[in-house]
């Protein structure tokens, strides 16, 4: 797949379609190609965070601890107040034993979304992981 | 977590209680006996009594190697459980995120 320049601007159903798709592609372990679609999809959205956290869990995924925390402190860089980056952030850093870091973007995590849909849940999840010891 | 409760349900007091000593087994007879044999020959005796020993224990062994089998079954089905919330959750922040993109 080659990147391509859009002339027209992609709806927000096309670029939500998209998204679906790069996530199906990935959790059905076509990763490259999943990856290739997120890098791709990044032009084309204002949330430029999102795909770059998508190309974080395609490193994760491939057990690159250190490449994803790399993709989800991007991602942190471009929103700040994404509670899911940091959400991400706190799980990659935890896998590459940087235990510290991790409950640290954690607690940020829970902080920026207390309701939990938005990432801070995942955050709790990870959070209770991490305090029985078993990462 | 509910599911971990559930889980922990399964194991309790109560259960352990009801526990039944087996009869002894016919190994933990035969060997009772070579303990028995083995005492009255020198240099035997103390291997086969150990072996007797071991023997009349077995029932309690099996007992306990259940009840390892049965806690390490029960915190693995806990580590699954807890990972399958780490996907719902991650699932569930993915979907809200993107429902959201601009």
């Amino acid at each position: 797949m080659t990147k391509t320049e859009l002339s027209v601007a992609a709806s927000r159903e096309e670029k939500r379609f998209l998204m679906e798709a790069a996530l199906l592609m990935r959790d059905t372990d076509r990763l490259d190609e999943a990856k290739e679609m997120f890098e791709a999809i990044e032009p084309l959205v204002r949330d430029k965070h999102l795909p770059v956290i998508g190309v974080g869990t395609i490193h994760f995924a491939k057990g690159d601890f250190d490449d994803a925390v790399e993709a989800f402190e991007r991602a942190v860089e471009l929103e700040p107040t994404s509670a899911i980056a940091y959400a991400h952030l706190g799980e990659a850093l935890a896998f590459a034993k940087q235990t510290e870091e991790a409950e640290l973007a954690l607690k940020k995590a829970t902080e920026l979304d207390p309701g939990g849909k938005e990432g801070g849940e995942m955050a709790r999840t990870i959070q209770k992981f991490l305090s029985y010891g078993l990462l | 977590m509910s599911g971990v409760g559930g889980i922990g349900g399964n194991f309790n007091a109560a259960d352990l209680a009801q526990f039944e000593v087996p009869s002894q087994s016919g190994f933990s007879k035969f060997t009772s006996v070579l303990g028995a044999v083995g005492s009255a020959i020198p240099g035997v005796g103390g291997a086969l009594g150990a072996l007797g020993a071991g023997g009349a224990n077995t029932s309690f062994n099996r007992q306990y190697q259940l009840l390892q089998l049965q806690n390490k079954m029960q915190q693995e089905a806990q580590m699954i459980n807890m990972i399958s919330n780490i996907n719902k959750t991650k699932h569930e922040a993915s979907m809200a995120a993107i429902r959201n993109v601009k």
